[in-house]
């Protein structure tokens, strides 16, 4: 669903910049001719029309960096993006990804807090990030400042019979709510470590190649996957086993 | 210059008309950025420190969040053996570093209440009254008993004061309530305590045999990462012996609910099958293995001889299980790539606890699921420093520091030499151990004792004479609270520092030795346990013998006294501790990686040239021992007719003094109850929520009750944690003959109701 209204924001976004063009070109050609009529269409079609196109650019930027692609187009993020598709990570993003309980959009799936309905403090981290990437003013391996918020794995496991049957989660529930206890300090390593991701250390090299790059391809294939699955839900059984 | 420039055509109005432009959208980028990195939200944190867990012995490393000097927040440290993983109760660390009724002054029972006075005064009295009686009783008269929470340093300083200074033996502690039988039964069967194997091995394990042991509740990280491993790969079995229908056993694929304090005949059967199908490899146990019956070596034919009277078919009534269901376990054990067996109190306390243990590691001997990676015996710690602190350093009755014993005149010398002290110094007898020390308190034999860091009136089986020898001796209780049971009969109490309050190093199950830093103050007068011992070793006139004034100095005199043993930790030095998260021994130089792994390759005392060598003993043999079942003492009668056994919950740490003062803790656990399965409770009359009565030859006491299907028929389960609920009143004292270990896990005991649910 999501993806129709994207292609059809791009869509959109491309014919209001032409029409755009079209008609700042016809303006300037016409200046010193065109009526009155025409002048006042000036202000719908350099200032409307513009907010409307950054609008939807944006919501399109916001909605394209939701996927796995967009991530590891960055450098210092093909750490991450190589994990989810190693056979022997155990971390809880690989573990995720390899076992499709994330179906699209994995790293999102588990950073809620960007997006174009993110809250301020992932656009300011998001626009700090992005500073810092194109002015090469970052250290690898880099750090996650602030605090991971627990809402993001609640938001999937909370209602859920296993988070239920686990006795010990009932006297913290508040605690996991202000996140002063981490989900993951009992479920361990997101991602793999700041020391596998130090530059020179023995995994780095493999972490940071382009071997594992998830392309669209894949992403394709696990979409039809997926689909397939839902259409045979046998068969997720039949591969499961 | 001309307004106009020659080639572009850029007026100067123009060019700064666009250099205002880009000035200004650079500027608000800029500024922009500027401000982003101004507001960025750090947390509540403003600096990490790394750090080992205060609780149980999976010591998983933690990342201490500080903000000035109070602690903000505790997070799994990632790049520790642990991998990030902690439990509930290591959460919760930052409020037990905040708890408000800590004590902090010293004090002295004047009319039967404690009373302030000044360190001066209570080690000037402390000093006398030992003094006075190892004048006057000799040095047996006095005793120490300290616990394997306390640091390396502190447990290492107090075994050499009494033993090489005040000349007596009696130097225990609670880990002889919890590991003592494994430690016997490592040195029986390898000649040096402590695991072969590791945690790494749960990542390469393919069968579980978890014995003993609610891995689930009492070393949740361990279970995290056995399930980890379970899903990572479908061909990994849990098998799960225990009594009791725990969480681990509803998550096994296979459990073996056995009859209580028989699971000996298990074992045995196990290894009846592995010789009957010929599950083993002859090369193997010819080149690597002796068979014992305690007393004299046998052939492999006795061995195979002695196993024909514990056949499924012979055992499995006793069991509780059918032929079919040990069959089908021993097939597993033997047959999976690599079985790694883990266990704890389940083994560890029970009367025959040492035969348990020797029979553990000979199961893995003869099927040979040792000395790779997924295949060894790995005995899980109560404690957070049971093993590095007290088994490692000897601060034991009966054993000396690295692996030596105290009835053995060769060791007794080598320490005497290493300590620099005359031959002879050393007694040659072994001295109290917990159960014979309390008693010996209440003999009158002891005349005056200290006791750091834990909480026997809670602890110790048979409570009721117990309490009654605190009373009777002059007795010294350093803790970190004031009100613990054991505190009640103090005539001294000494304020002690907590966890990162002082610094020292932890050693967990799997050899590693962990740095624990300083990150607070302790507060009002505390000490650390290390400062105090110290103070009185110098305050007895063996301020030569300890001569050490801070934990680095103690330290680096023990790790250079290592190195003339098989544990030689000596490349651990503390600036490594410091960088290092932990390092497992032996370690014998400062480039060493430390071992992952015993007896095989990549262990610095294997051979060149070896695959597997079992150094420990003399001709490079590991044993397997013929040990027979011997029924407990505590057998089910028409008065008596069911199981009392006890353990741990979730949210609660030993005798409770730490977690219950912590509300989400004690919140989750609630308060102590007996727990009984549902048809022993429909055949009693009981309702959840009833008062009963549970009883055994030992006392009785009344509480209340909740029905679960977590027990087993026939066995009732409680927990003691809650010093309003000494359920250890009533549990046996029977020990084990070799290691003294006291027999928790089996009690018989008689039920009955009290007052109902609706009269409460």
């Amino acid at each position: 669903m999501i993806g129709g209204i994207v292609d059809l924001v791009k869509i959109l976004s491309v014919v209001i910049f032409i029409l755009n063009l079209g008609f700042v070109v016809y303006i300037l050609k016409k200046r010193e001719t065109i009526s009155r009529r025409v002048k006042k269409a000036v202000f719908p079609g350099l200032i409307v029309l513009p907010a409307v196109m950054v609008f939807l650019a944006n919501y399109h930027v916001f909605e394209t960096s939701k996927t796995v692609e967009a991530c590891q187009s960055c450098h210092v993020m093909k750490p991450f993006t190589n994990d989810l598709v190693n056979e022997k990570s155990m971390t809880l993003a690989a573990r995720h990804y390899k076992n499709n309980w994330i179906p699209k959009d994995q790293c999102y799936g588990c950073h809620k807090d960007y997006g174009f309905n993110g809250n301020f403090k992932a656009k300011t981290d998001g626009y700090r990030h992005l500073m810092r990437y194109i002015t090469g003013t970052y250290q690898e391996p880099i750090e996650y400042k602030g605090e991971f918020n627990n809402a993001n794995c609640m938001s999937c496991h909370e209602a859920t019979e296993k988070f239920q049957e686990v006795k010990m989660h009932t006297p913290i529930m508040d605690q996991f709510h202000d996140n002063s206890v981490s989900c993951l300090n009992c479920h361990g390593r997101a991602h793999p470590t700041r020391l596998q991701r130090t530059p020179g250390s023995t995994e780095y090299k493999n972490l940071i190649s382009d071997r594992h790059r998830i392309d669209s391809e894949d992403l394709g294939s696990m979409k039809e996957y997926i689909e397939l699955i839902n259409e045979k839900p046998n068969l997720a059984k039949v591969n499961n086993q | 210059m001309s307004e106009n420039s020659s080639n572009g055509g850029l007026s100067r109005r123009r060019f700064l008309k666009l250099g205002t432009g880009v000035t200004a959208v650079g500027g608000m980028a800029l500024g922009g950025w500027g401000l982003t990195e101004i507001i960025v939200d750090k947390g509540p944190t403003r600096s990490w420190h790394k750090s080992v867990c205060r609780y149980c012995g999976t010591g998983c490393g933690i990342m201490v969040g500080m903000h000035g000097k109070k602690v903000t927040r505790i997070r799994g440290d990632l790049e520790a053996h642990n991998k990030g993983v902690i439990c509930i109760k290591g959460n919760m660390l930052a409020e037990l570093t905040q708890l408000q009724n800590r004590a902090t002054k010293p004090k002295i029972r004047k009319n039967g209440k404690l009373e302030e006075a000044s360190w001066n005064e209570v080690m000037s009295l402390i000093t006398e009254k030992f003094k006075s009686a190892i004048d006057q009783h000799g040095p047996n008269s006095v005793a120490y008993y300290g616990s394997g929470q306390l640091l390396i340093e502190e447990s290492y300083t107090a075994n050499k004061l009494f033993k090489a200074g005040f000349g007596t033996n009696n130097v225990d502690g609670n880990p002889r309530l919890c590991m003592a039988s494994a430690a016997v039964g490592y040195t029986q069967t390898f000649g040096k305590d402590e695991p072969p194997g590791g945690y790494d091995d749960i990542d390469h394990a393919e069968c579980f045999f978890l014995i003993g042991s609610n891995t689930y509740e009492c070393h949740p990280p361990l279970w995290e990462r056995i399930m980890i491993r379970k899903k990572s790969n479908p061909n990994v079995k849990i098998i799960c012996v225990d009594p009791r229908k725990t969480m681990t056993a509803k998550k096994a694929d296979i459990h073996l609910p056995v009859v209580p304090g028989t699971d000996m005949l298990l074992l045995n059967a196990m290894a009846y099958e592995i010789v009957r199908n010929e599950w083993y490899d002859p090369e193997f146990l010819v080149e690597h293995i002796k068979f014992s019956d305690g007393k004299r070596t046998v052939t492999f034919e006795d061995y195979a001889k002695f196993l024909e009277d514990y056949t499924p078919q012979k055992v499995a009534g006793t069991l509780g299980l059918t032929p079919r269901q040990i069959e089908e376990v021993a097939y597993e054990f033997a047959s999976s790539k690599a079985t790694l067996s883990m266990w704890t109190m389940g083994i560890n306390q029970r009367s025959q606890g040492v035969f348990l243990n020797n029979t553990l590691n000979s199961l893995h001997l003869l099927s040979q699921q040792i000395c790779r990676p997924g295949a060894s015996p790995l005995s899980l710690t109560g404690q957070s420093n049971a093993c590095g602190g007290v088994r490692d350093t000897g601060s034991l009755s009966h054993i000396l520091p690295n692996g030596r014993l105290v009835a053995n005149e060769k060791h007794r010398n080598e320490v005497e030499e290493l300590w620099g002290v005359p031959k002879g110094t050393i007694a040659p007898k072994p001295g109290l151990d917990a159960v014979n020390l309390f008693r010996a308190m209440n003999d009158e034999r002891v005349k005056a004792a200290i006791i750091m860091c834990t909480n026997p009136a809670q602890s110790m089986p048979n409570l009721k004479p117990v309490k009654e020898g605190l009373d009777k001796c002059f007795l010294v209780v350093a803790d970190v609270f004031e009100d613990t049971e054991t505190a009640k009969h103090a005539d001294v109490f000494l304020p002690a520092a907590l966890w990162i309050e002082k610094e020292g190093v932890y050693g967990q199950s799997e050899r590693r030795y962990q740095l624990i830093e300083k990150l607070l103050d302790p507060p009002g007068e505390a000490k650390s346990d290390f400062d105090i011992l110290v103070d009185f070793a110098n305050r007895m006139g063996y301020g030569n013998l300890i001569a050490y004034k801070t934990p680095e100095e103690a330290w680096d005199e023990y790790r250079k006294f290592s190195a003339a043993s098989y544990y030689n930790f000596e490349g651990m030095t503390r600036a490594r501790l410091r960088k290092e998260r932990g390092l497992q021994w032996p370690c014998p130089t400062e480039d060493h990686p430390g071992t992952e792994r015993r007896y095989m390759k990549g262990d610095p005392f294997v051979k060149a040239g070896k695959d597997i060598q079992f150094y420990g003993k003399p001709d490079d043999k590991a044993i397997i021992f013929l040990r027979p079942y011997i029924p407990s003492n505590e057998q089910l009668s028409e008065s008596s007719p069911m199981h009392l056994t006890t353990g741990r919950v979730v949210e609660q740490w030993h005798t409770g003094t730490m977690t219950d003062k912590i509300p989400s803790l004690s919140k989750g656990s609630g308060p102590g109850v007996f727990y009984l399965n549902p048809q022993d409770a429909q055949n009693m009359g009981i309702k959840d929520g009833d008062k009963i009565e549970v009883s055994s030859r030992y006392g009785s006491i009344i509480a209340k009750v909740k029905i679960s299907d977590h027990e087993t028929k026939g066995v009732v389960f409680a927990s003691f944690y809650d010093p309003k609920f000494l359920v250890n009143e009533v549990v046996a004292d029977n020990f084990d003959p070799v290691s003294k270990e006291p027999e928790y896990k089996v009690t018989a005991v008689s039920v009955k109701k009290v007052v109902e649910v609706e009269k409460l």
